[in-house]
């Protein structure tokens, strides 16, 4: 049947979609082909990023690039294949089926890369083949015969290396032809399954209103989708398709043949055919680079140290290559503040300017430097395709608590903060796990947590005679007590809430090479934009919301910033909230400091500063910390004697405290129910683990 | 015999895939479909397999998918 004449001779400048396997080398492709020209945005209702760029025809025309998520097959397994798969057969409203495909394959691994391909041919559009990583395959020993598969394909195959850019030259030579063959996949569907295919087509023809060369493909995918991954905003077949569908699979069932698997092997054995063809085995290479790093990098004992290391330099990276940095913004937001004042008389709008707005914009940029670092460690071990064995040495002891491997990188990210943390998640493509991974992940102490820890251990253990030993014990128990409490309840929500399947990994792990430090650095732009408006913009909005809640009602004239607070609405419920945390320990003025936390938890030390009246910086908080040990209850006893510091730290460690991780988990979950649960259950088991603490102290007599 | 009881270091080929329908066509479409080699490289639990030119990490669940015939160590 000849396609519709605007697909093989647009008038316009056709729309590529660009598909392969994960790890195939399509976003370095993109990268070379797009530069600096993408837009990332959100495919609307789901959480997979949809990257658009402009290329260029050799006459200079623009050409539209869609980037489509990695995928394995068009049956979809995770949220991101599913977007490929409803693009490509045009299920989305919001993004226009593309009019030419780009499918981008590994030459190491022709075969497996093919299999998409085969499902792609099936959907009738022009096809250019991008033939990756030539370099590799002849190292490898593999000599693929382009010229040969395009005859047998009958389509335009380039082979390239987008690393170094070869091959891309005559790439868009062939993207600004007008004239794409279509083509030639004669390829015939198991006899005993072709009734189903008809019947199914042609109902997605009359009732879906499916092109006819797309209806076939798209009913040979039906026959193959088990579990159809359905994501927001792709439009549901209609209910008459659905009942020939079921009809077909009961039957199936019934005569207990698998016709899934047998359409697999049957695209399997013609893929076989063609690669026997075309790739030929030129001598026999001996354990490649990657086989000696792998028997290092994957061994049971070696593999443990590796990574250990890993993370240390992570660690250690982003605790000190990250403080010059942050202290450079810490001292040019006060800059900007002070400028601020010296320009404007005192009053409210200026104290909305400095104090709200970027007193707490302020606070959650200084992270930056953090954030960027995080991701520039996360490019390059993604990038260099380490990652990937990461999450495979890690799989035995997540499997534990009934996650798998993929689960480890969030985690480990959300040390640093919870929000890329959880935007790491959606490399994970069971709901269930993900979301228990969303909702664990800021038990991770994060990196706002530490001026807190450290104001306490400094109150808990004055003077400078305690050993040095015994604060960084406690720091890291508070971080140990964190991660535990993280394993905890993924082992407790796999159980019963989220219960579903054992984990099942199945996972590929790339072939090492050298990072491409231009996708790096583009992923690291692209990450830190994302984290800085998304938490930029909930700051904003909660800081001038706080400052408000702190600057009125007014105080007369006169007063001191402690009295003006006191009597503010954020001392009101400072004392609202005092019979509740009373019994941790906790008066109405650390009740303030708590509820301030919620725009980001190291303002806790800022709140306290002004509410004992005492002149602090984050740098130095001697101050504070004798103001704290001054502070008394109103009979006289101390208020913050060391089993009320550790109470606090206990409590920090697990209740939800940052907004910008609401809103965060908000987005990624779609809704309010996730993250109105998190805080609760985070927030309840801090006020239950403290109190057990605490009455628990206070009965020892301490 | 399954995947996970032959040695780290030794080959079988997939005589059958069973159990989750959704697990056995993913396997099939990584490649792992009847009457492939599998070479088992390392792990314990996590197996880490080497499939053609593809290393391949499956958990514990998803290799107890893949009933393989070991095959001569010369092979």
């Amino acid at each position: 049947m000849a396609p519709p004449p605007h697909l093989s001779a647009p008038a316009r400048a056709p729309t590529y979609a660009l598909v392969g396997n994960p790890n195939c080398g399509k976003s370095t492709l993109f990268n070379a082909l797009t530069g600096l020209k993408q837009k990332v945005g959100n495919y609307p209702g789901v959480t997979v990023e949809k990257k658009i760029g402009t290329t260029y025809s050799q006459h200079g025309q623009p050409i539209t690039v869609i980037d489509l998520p990695g995928a394995y097959s068009l049956a979809a397994r995770s949220p991101d294949e599913a977007v490929t798969r409803d693009v490509l057969l045009g299920r989305r409203s919001d993004t226009p089926p593309p009019d030419r495909i780009l499918c981008i394959v590994d030459a190491t691994n022709l075969e497996r890369n093919l299999y998409l391909v085969h499902q792609i041919l099936d959907l009738g559009r022009p096809v250019i083949l991008v033939l990756n990583m030539m370099d590799l395959a002849a190292q490898a020993g593999l000599n693929v015969r382009v010229a040969r598969l395009e005859k047998e394909l009958g389509l335009p195959v380039i082979p390239c290396e987008a690393v170094t850019g070869k091959g891309l030259m005559e790439l868009r030579l062939t993207m600004s032809r007008s004239d794409l063959p279509l083509a030639r996949h004669a390829w015939n569907v198991p006899t005993p399954i072709a009734p189903a295919v008809s019947e199914l087509a042609s109902s997605l023809v009359e009732h879906d209103h499916k092109l006819p060369l797309t209806a076939r493909a798209e009913a040979l995918l039906l026959l193959t989708d088990q579990d159809s991954v359905r994501v927001a905003g792709s439009s549901p077949l209609s209910p008459r398709t659905t009942e020939i569908l079921q009809g077909w699979q009961q039957r199936w069932a019934a005569e207990g043949t698998d016709w899934a698997g047998t359409l697999v092997n049957s695209r399997y054995d013609a893929i076989g055919e063609l690669a026997a063809e075309v790739v030929q085995r030129v001598g026999v290479a001996g354990p490649s680079t990657s086989d000696r790093i792998d028997a290092v990098v994957t061994h049971p004992v070696w593999g443990w140290l590796v990574l250990g290391g890993v993370m240390t330099l992570l660690f250690v990276s982003i605790f000190t290559l990250a403080q010059g940095p942050m202290d450079w913004i810490g001292d040019h937001m006060a800059m900007l503040a002070d400028g601020v004042k010296a320009q404007m008389p005192p009053g409210d709008l200026r104290g909305l300017i400095t104090d709200g707005a970027i007193g707490g914009v302020g606070s959650i940029v200084t992270f930056l430097p953090q954030i960027l670092i995080l991701f520039c460690f996360i490019g390059l071990l993604e990038s260099t395709g380490y990652m990937a064995r990461a999450a495979f040495i890690m799989d035995r002891l997540m499997s534990r608590v009934g996650l798998n491997g993929k689960s480890f990188i969030p985690l480990l990210s959300s040390y640093a903060c919870a929000i890329p943390g959880i935007m790491a998640t959606r490399t994970i493509e069971d709901h269930k796990d993900r979301l228990v991974t969303i909702l664990v992940a800021p038990l991770m102490s994060c990196s706002a947590r530490l001026p807190v820890y450290l104001l306490m251990i400094a109150a808990l253990l004055p003077g400078d005679l305690m050993p040095l030993g015994a604060k960084v014990g406690l720091m890291l128990l508070m971080y140990a007590l964190g991660t535990l409490g993280a394993f905890g309840f993924a082992w407790f929500f796999k159980r019963t809430l989220l219960k579903g399947a054992p984990p099942m990994m199945i996972m590929e792990l790339p072939p090492y090479r050298l990072p491409g430090l231009r996708d790096v650095a583009l992923q690291m732009l692209e990450r830190s934009w994302i984290f800085l408006r998304r938490a930029g913009t909930v700051i904003l909005a909660i800081s001038i919301v706080l400052w408000f809640l702190a600057a009125y009602p007014k105080a007369p004239d006169g007063a001191t910033p402690t009295q003006q607070l006191a009597q503010s609405f954020a001392g009101q419920a400072g004392h609202l909230i005092e019979p509740v945390i009373r019994p941790l320990g906790f008066d109405w003025q650390i009740g303030i400091g708590l509820i301030s936390s919620f725009a980001a938890r190291e303002v806790f030390v800022s709140t306290l500063g002004v509410v004992f009246n005492a002149e602090t910086t984050n740098d130095n908080t001697a101050p504070l910390r004798t103001a704290l040990l001054a502070a008394r209850w109103p009979d006289g006893r101390r208020l913050f004697t060391p089993l009320v510091c550790v109470t606090l730290m206990i409590f920090y460690v697990f209740a939800m405290q940052c907004m910008s991780t609401i809103a965060v988990v908000k987005r990624e979950t779609n809704g309010w129910k996730w993250p109105l649960f998190q805080t609760l259950y985070m927030t309840g088991t801090a006020w239950i683990l403290s109190f057990i603490f605490y009455q628990a102290g206070t009965a020892l007599g301490f | 015999m399954q995947l996970a009881a032959i040695a780290n270091g030794a080959s079988g080929r997939v005589c059958a895939l069973e159990g989750l329908a959704e697990v056995c066509e993913r396997l099939r479409e990584m490649g792992i479909g009847e009457g492939v080699v599998v070479k088992r490289m390392s792990g314990q639990g996590t197996l880490l397999c080497l499939v053609g030119h593809t290393r391949i990490a499956l958990s514990e669940q998803a290799a107890g998918h893949i009933v393989v015939e070991l095959l001569p160590s010369a092979h």
